[in-house]
């Protein structure tokens, strides 16, 4: 299971966000303000043995007060309101640079593409950037970004090979596929767009048969669109079920050789409800919360393998899983069919993980690119260049996309990095955020 | 467990613990505070009993023991369990259903015992045991003379009878079917943090708005008592930002008004809007 990463990449994260937030001293007190009591709340009164425990534990500030009943009531002036509605925040948490998720390089044009995260914006690069030791950033030769442009949460990108069409997969905030012309930029409308009533995360282009495969993480579906499909098409299959073993579904790829795809799982899944009389299949596959209510259960971390013909209900033909294959919020995907191998940004372990396409079961990768030289942290996407023979990372961790030989492997420092922020700017990560307050710590938690 | 959608955590001072809904596995997943690292969670509630299914949020009663959760997937519908349970468990209650509508996040004043919680038609005020599809003790529905509407994601402020909840201006557009899902510019989101009692009723005016000018996809407000601060969390912002709120603190008296009733109810299928996760 992804347990060990979800905790570094969340609570940890918590931490790392109240070294941020770590607050001032108490702003004055007012006069208005009824005086505070100890509280006496109704289980108090009559306590059960865990409440009692607790108010005994509680920190000081835990127990709340009650206001005195005589204490004086407050009714703002419109001068008050006003100067409350005036006022600016006193801190914020935010990460003014672009946070690559997802990369794809455009190998007849020398260009490469970057999704950002943070800023949702698609940026790009010329393909031999290299950002100078002491430079700030590198800027990127086109931005696309705006209230126009549907972006916001991107986490696949693919490249048309014949015309640089730039396609962009939102994940589930904007669930919108976007199509680029490799010249556009700015705040502008995309060439096209599909909505994608899933919770989209990965996207996998199959050139001979003009489909798009799209994984939907919330819905544990794989659906295939016409290359064509425009606007509110709707899928023409979709792979949904149990049998299906996707739990939680993020980067996809197909292996166009041996005709079979890979899907990335963390492992959360639920039981598809049964269809009403009248519904449309395919619409429910692709709906949100179409489960049995209760039917939520853990998978193990996993990469399922199916032939490229699955449809409906059908079981993977392999299962990679298991301690040996290293796997920790497996995230994208890529496959190198001419030489039968499967890369995977192994988000969670900060690793690259390459295991040859007829993997199965327990299977250790055969090279595995980690450790402190690599750069990699918290790596989303993963891209080979069959034509310069390299391999591209985004690392959503640290403001960088790192490029090394396609075959490094152990603790190898990347050729080239593509660096979007100052040197030492740390990275919130933050990426639609929920948070709550450890009022013990004075740290504030995010679940992004 | 987790994983990279999860959309609410609670700290839980009483008991040092950190507490987090697993939607995708209709999971509640409990561990110690401070946890980092390597930490299983200490509880997990999950199964059939239980019932959850896209549960994004929830919230906790300290004091009297028990998660009030959101079931997530329709019914529109609070499963409340006991904090300690373990399993698959049943819920010891069920608040809402397709009349009240129940959905987004709930908080609960421990001290009033009452339920803050998102309705069909405002944000509804419950008795904290009440069970069943059964009418709010009050409802404040926002409309044309408080000024504001979409009242959501409550969290009442401990030592008061208030609560601080994400408002819109009442004048501010609605989307239109060909815009991007979430609010991208300030101007048309209109969004601020408001303070509410629970003692209010009907259409009426928060004490106090602060926030103008900011926030574009509020996702959900946290407190920080001892400084009297309150936080947001803003998706399309991208932002997590703190205000001080120290008015939020104030005793208010109760108001009353006639209730608003929107000209478009909601569909009774789908309590509120889906949470675009």
């Amino acid at each position: 299971m992804s347990f060990s990463s979800s905790l570094k990449a969340k609570l940890a994260l918590g931490c790392v966000l109240a070294g941020a937030a770590i607050l001032a001293t108490a702003s004055g007190e007012q006069t208005s303000t009824p005086a505070q009591t100890p509280v006496k709340t109704q289980a108090a009164a009559q306590p059960r043995q865990q409440v009692t425990v607790a108010l005994a534990q509680a920190p000081a500030a835990a127990p709340a007060a009650r206001p005195q009943a005589a204490a004086r009531v407050v009714r703002p002036t419109a001068a008050q309101k006003a100067a409350v509605a005036a006022r600016k925040y006193i801190r914020q948490i935010r990460d003014a640079y672009p946070q690559y998720s997802a990369v794809a390089v455009d190998m007849e044009r020398g260009e490469v593409v970057m999704a950002d995260e943070n800023l949702f914006q698609m940026l790009v690069y010329d393909r031999t950037t290299n950002t100078p030791k002491n430079a700030a950033m590198s800027e990127p030769k086109r931005r696309i970004a705006g209230p126009k442009t549907f972006l916001e949460l991107q986490c696949a990108i693919y490249i048309d090979p014949v015309n640089g069409d730039i396609y962009s997969l939102n994940n589930d905030t904007e669930r919108h596929m976007t199509v680029w012309g490799r010249d556009q930029q700015g705040d502008t409308e995309p060439k096209w767009k599909l909505h994608t009533p899933m919770g989209s995360f990965g996207l996998a282009v199959d050139e001979v048969k003009n489909e798009l495969l799209i994984t939907g993480q919330t819905e544990n579906v794989v659906a295939g669109f016409p290359k064509t499909a425009r606007e509110e098409d709707p899928p023409a299959w979709v792979l949904w079920g149990d049998k299906t073993l996707l739990a939680d579904p993020h980067g996809i790829a197909l292996d166009t050789k041996k005709n079979i795809f890979f899907v990335a799982n963390f492992g959360s899944t639920a039981t598809p409800r049964e269809l009403k009389p009248g519904e449309d299949y395919l619409r429910v596959a692709t709906g949100r919360g179409n489960f049995v209510p209760g039917s939520g259960r853990f998978l193990p971390v996993s990469i399922t393998v199916y032939d490229k013909t699955a449809r409906g209900d059908t079981a993977p033909i392999r299962v990679i899983t298991g301690p040996r294959t290293q796997l920790n919020w497996p995230t994208g995907l890529y496959v190198d069919s001419a030489r039968e191998e499967l890369y995977v940004a192994n988000d969670g372990g900060n690793s690259i993980l390459v295991f040859h396409t007829d993997a199965n079961g327990n299977a250790a990768p055969i090279r595995a690119l980690k450790g402190p030289k690599t750069q990699l942290f918290y790596p989303s996407s993963v891209f080979i260049d069959t034509k310069h023979d390299e391999m591209w990372v985004a690392n959503f961790g640290n403001h960088r996309a790192t490029v090394y030989p396609r075959t490094a492997t152990g603790d190898m420092a990347p050729i080239r990095v593509i660096r979007s922020a100052p040197e030492d700017m740390p990275a919130p990560t933050l990426a639609n955020v929920r948070i709550g307050y450890d009022t013990k710590r004075e740290q504030i938690l995010a679940a992004n | 467990m987790l994983g990279r959608t999860q959309h609410s955590i609670f700290y839980d001072e009483f008991h040092d613990e950190v507490v987090i809904p697993q939607p995708f596995a209709g999971a509640i997943l409990t561990f110690p505070g401070g946890a980092n690292g390597e930490t299983p969670p200490l509880r997990i509630i999950q199964g059939p009993k239980a019932g959850l299914a896209l549960n994004d949020v929830m919230t906790v009663d300290p004091v009297h023991n028990e998660y009030f959760v959101p079931r997530g997937q329709g019914g529109g519908m609070i499963h409340v369990f006991d904090r300690m349970a373990v399993g698959d468990v049943a819920p010891i209650r069920i608040i809402g259903g397709p009349k009240a509508g129940l959905g987004g996040i709930p908080s609960v004043d421990y001290e009033h015992n009452f339920l803050i919680v998102e309705g069909r038609d405002g944000m509804y005020i419950y008795d904290r045991t009440a069970s069943g599809d059964i009418e709010p003790l009050r409802k404040i529905t926002g409309g044309p003379k408080s000024g504001v509407k979409s009242i959501a994601g409550p969290m009442w402020i401990p030592g008061t009878r208030n609560f601080v909840a994400t408002v819109r201006a009442f004048t501010a557009r609605e989307k239109s079917p060909d815009e991007p899902l979430n609010w991208q510019r300030v101007e048309d989101a209109q969004s601020m943090i408001a303070v509410f009692t629970v003692d209010d009723d009907g259409d009426v005016a928060p004490r106090y708005l602060t926030g103008f000018n900011h926030f574009k996809e509020i996702r959900n407000l946290a407190l920080d008592p001892k400084n009297k601060t309150v936080m947001a969390a803003d998706k399309t912002q991208n932002d997590v930002t703190t205000w001080d709120f120290k008015e939020a603190w104030q005793n208010f008296a109760p108001a009353k008004a006639e209730r608003y009733t929107e000209p478009q109810r909601r569909n009774l299928a789908s309590p509120r809007p889906a949470d675009p996760i």
